[in-house]
């Protein structure tokens, strides 16, 4: 990602001015059916997801961290992280990672410009919703070891493979994905970066739902779909390099720290509700640890990606660092999950579809909806991107020299 | 005491894995779902084989088998988690009345007709005994008030299990000497039942009581100053048995998991051969192994009066169930990478029977506690 310029006055005033202005854009645009579904970590539609872009794009605030020439905000990054922190607190959805935070990076960092011009502006928009093609049946931890190929056909490739746990895949129209195209080689030399028009012939995909029930994955499958060549990023045989710094970006934002906020919230909100021998949880002295624990993690959480961004400006890497992000990060996010639906107790028991019934006429807490679905949900996260013992593997070897 | 199974209980044991796998084989079908057979003919099997109501006294229908028996069918039923509803349907309504059918009072007639059937596979009855913003506190605040001869019940549950199909339910209520125990007949007049759907796909329901009249001589199951004790005693029953339930499914996710590492291959070799994940299937292993111990242990004591020892044993192994479950079934999804989030491979089905089990009749910081006051009564005294 190209460095955002920095803005060296941005002050205590102008923060909290700054904060003041995304307050009222949300209150004025953010629908509180959305908000609220944000809030308990229901997904959203894809065309909740599409509104909600389009209406930050129309504000200039699509993709703040982008460059201004492509639709950036051309803020620091104390005002990018205030930016996100504050717009999470208030309950706003951030836009799918998929556009704005991989393959738009992708494309500054590595595109040509006829790919910037085609594609850029419809990944801000949301005109193009996309996905990634990274790991393969056979290649998960093991990415390198991935197996659809792309053979040179004139100015096209033709690929066939199969790629799975594509997030989101049933809703996106376009695939960035990681194919072999020199079979000869050593497994992370022989592989290109390619982006694949998913409205191809030759492309199917199937849903995988998760074991809570939820479609959250799929497969795709590639029979003989052609590609042309000029979709490819970067050189031929190039693409492990491009994908490693993607991934390293994706870790960045699995700090998760904006969704550690929000859970917090509700923490919160629930400490004040629900009752423990008699006293709201808030009063229970064993839970006054858990949820000082969980506010502290989060505090650390914060600061810890803080850190990561301002290294990002200083020396344009993040580095193996963002393995300790994500490491970390997933682990305070499954804690406030959990530290959730243990104070719910039997509150916690319906299923988020219970929640339409006319048994939810008096459900105790509201904020219990979905509290089991989204502890489920977050499973994920830590196999995702690189598992935790990938990221454990990575500190003990880059960070640590073991 | 003995930990190691009998030659009769290994067979019980395999009866009901070859029972379930050929029913599980025989299940339709659909796609992207692990297959399971229909409820009530799985219950009507165990039941025509003495299995279901194994563990309940003879003079409740029941084959005398008592704890052991339970522990049985719970656990290996935990090792395929077809959503039986075994613990719902049988065993806390099952403990309820079989106590009645034991004792003296009006409702022993009508308890043992209802617990032999339930035994047999061909009833079901629900507990009724949780409400709302109690947790799991025993004592009702659902009241019944004396009219004539009978009673009138006013008042709310929560989380009532198995209720589709349920004849009867079994409810809780406060009356001026204490809780007692009635028997309400499903189609009530008065009684509203809205079902739900938990988490793991269990139906469970809210029942409404609206002024509902009961002619209490047949509807007391357990008089006012008997009522908190058999409430008591079903809730250690069906805590033991969701113990035995847990474990169950520990030894199914583990050696599901394993069994998995030993075929997939990255980075050129069985995920098996990696030391670090070695070191977390062997810790659980052997935090297994100690649930194995306290469950078989607690099994024993069951059997026996309900000291305070035997009833703080009971809380032990529900409580070390609750956190050793939730963390075996996380591992055994996160051990198997991606694929281990699926609904097809099945293995998460066992963190949400898990999770659900302990949401319903009491998490592990409710167990400990109440193991603790049972150390200190049996201290005092």
């Amino acid at each position: 990602m190209n460095a955002p310029m920095k803005t060296p006055d941005f002050t205590a005033a102008r923060e909290a001015a700054f904060r003041a202005e995304i307050a009222e854009f949300v209150a004025d645009s953010l629908p509180d059916r959305m908000r609220r579904d944000h809030e308990l970590g229901r997904s959203l539609s894809r065309a909740d997801h599409v509104c909600w872009q389009r209406k930050l794009v129309a504000r200039g605030w699509g993709a703040p961290h982008w460059p201004e020439e492509w639709g950036g905000a051309g803020w620091s990054m104390r005002q990018l992280f205030v930016f996100e922190e504050a717009m999470s607190a208030l309950g706003a959805p951030a836009s799918p990672a998929f556009n704005t935070r991989m393959i738009g990076p992708i494309l500054l960092a590595h595109g040509d410009e006829a790919q910037k011009r085609r594609f850029l502006p419809r990944a801000l928009n949301f005109d193009d919703w996309w996905c990634q093609g990274y790991s393969e049946p056979g290649a998960g931890s093991d990415l390198a070891s991935l197996q659809t190929r792309a053979v040179r056909d004139g100015d096209h490739y033709v690929v066939n493979g199969s790629k799975i746990w594509t997030s989101a895949g049933q809703h996106a129209n376009w695939m960035f994905c990681l194919v072999r195209t020199d079979r000869e080689a050593r497994a992370q030399n022989g592989i290109s970066f390619l982006l694949i028009d998913l409205t191809s012939p030759g492309v199917s995909f199937r849903p995988i739902r998760h074991f809570f029930g939820a479609h959250v994955f799929n497969q795709f499958f590639f029979d003989d779909v052609r590609v042309p060549v000029e979709n490819r990023v970067g050189d031929e045989n190039a693409g492990w390099s491009i994908a490693k710094a993607l991934l390293e970006h994706e870790r960045l934002y699995s700090s998760r720290h904006t969704e550690a906020r929000r859970k917090l919230g509700r923490l919160r909100r629930l400490a004040g509700e629900v009752e423990l021998d008699g006293a709201p949880a808030a009063r229970d002295p064993r839970f006054r640890q858990v949820l000082a624990r969980r506010a502290m993690e989060v505090r650390s959480l914060e600061y810890a990606t803080m850190r990561a961004l301002e290294r990002l400006v200083e020396t344009g890497e993040i580095g193996a660092y963002a393995s300790v992000l994500k490491l970390k990060g997933i682990e305070i996010n499954q804690r406030l999950d959990e530290a959730v639906f243990d104070l719910l107790g039997p509150d916690a028991l319906p299923a988020d579809a219970a929640w339409e019934t006319p048994a939810a006429a008096d459900f105790p807490h509201p904020d219990a909806r979905n509290a089991a679905e989204a502890r489920y949900w977050f499973r994920g996260p830590a196999i995702a991107g690189g598992s935790q013992e990938v990221q454990r593997g990575i500190i003990a070897k880059r960070i640590l020299n073991m | 005491m003995r930990f190691a199974p009998t030659e009769d209980e290994v067979m019980v044991e395999d009866t009901l894995d070859r029972l379930l796998t050929e029913m599980i084989d025989a299940a339709p079908r659909r796609d992207g779902e692990p297959p399971a057979p229909e409820p009530g003919a799985l219950r009507a099997r165990l039941g025509q084989l003495g299995l279901w109501g194994g563990w309940l006294p003879e003079c409740a229908g029941g084959g005398g088998g008592g704890a052991r028996m339970l522990l049985i069918l719970a656990r290996g039923l935990g090792r395929r988690p077809v959503g039986s509803g075994y613990l719902g349907a049988c065993v806390l309504p099952g403990a309820l009345l079989a106590r009645a059918a034991a004792g003296q009072g009006a409702g022993r007639a009508p308890a043992a007709d209802l617990c032999a059937r339930i035994a047999a596979g061909e009833a079901t009855a629900a507990a009724a005994i949780f409400e709302p913003r109690r947790r799991w506190a025993p004592d009702p605040i659902l009241v019944a008030r004396p009219d004539g001869d009978g009673v009138i019940l006013t008042g709310e549950k929560v989380h009532v299990a198995e209720p589709s199909g349920a004849e009867a339910f079994l409810v809780s209520a406060a009356e001026a000497g204490g809780a007692s125990v009635f028997l309400v007949p499903a189609d009530a007049p008065g009684l509203t039942v809205r079902t739900y759907p938990a988490f793991d796909g269990a139906e469970m329901a809210r029942l409404s009581f609206d002024a509902v009249r009961l002619p209490a001589a047949a509807a007391r199951l357990h008089g006012p100053g008997e009522g908190a004790g058999a409430i008591e005693e079903a809730l250690r029953i069906a805590r033991f048995a969701m113990a035995a339930e847990t474990l169950g499914a520990c030894e199914a996710a583990l050696a599901q998991t394993i069994d998995y590492q030993r075929e997939r291959k990255q980075f050129g070799r069985p995920l098996a051969s990696f030391q670090a994940l070695q070191f977390r299937a062997a810790d659980l292993h052997s935090e297994i192994e100690l649930l194995r111990s306290v469950v078989l242990g607690a099994a024993e004591t069951l059997a026996g009066p309900p000291t305070a020892h035997a009833r703080a044993d009971i809380a032990a192994a529900a409580a070390m169930a609750a956190e050793t479950g939730d963390l075996v079934a996380r591992e055994a999804i996160h051990l198997h990478g991606a694929i281990g989030m699926t609904r097809e491979l099945g293995v998460g089905r066992h963190l949400m029977r898990i999770n659900a089990l302990t949401r319903w009749l009491g998490d592990a910081d409710h167990l400990r506690e109440t193991f603790l006051r049972i150390e200190e009564e049996e201290a005092a005294a």
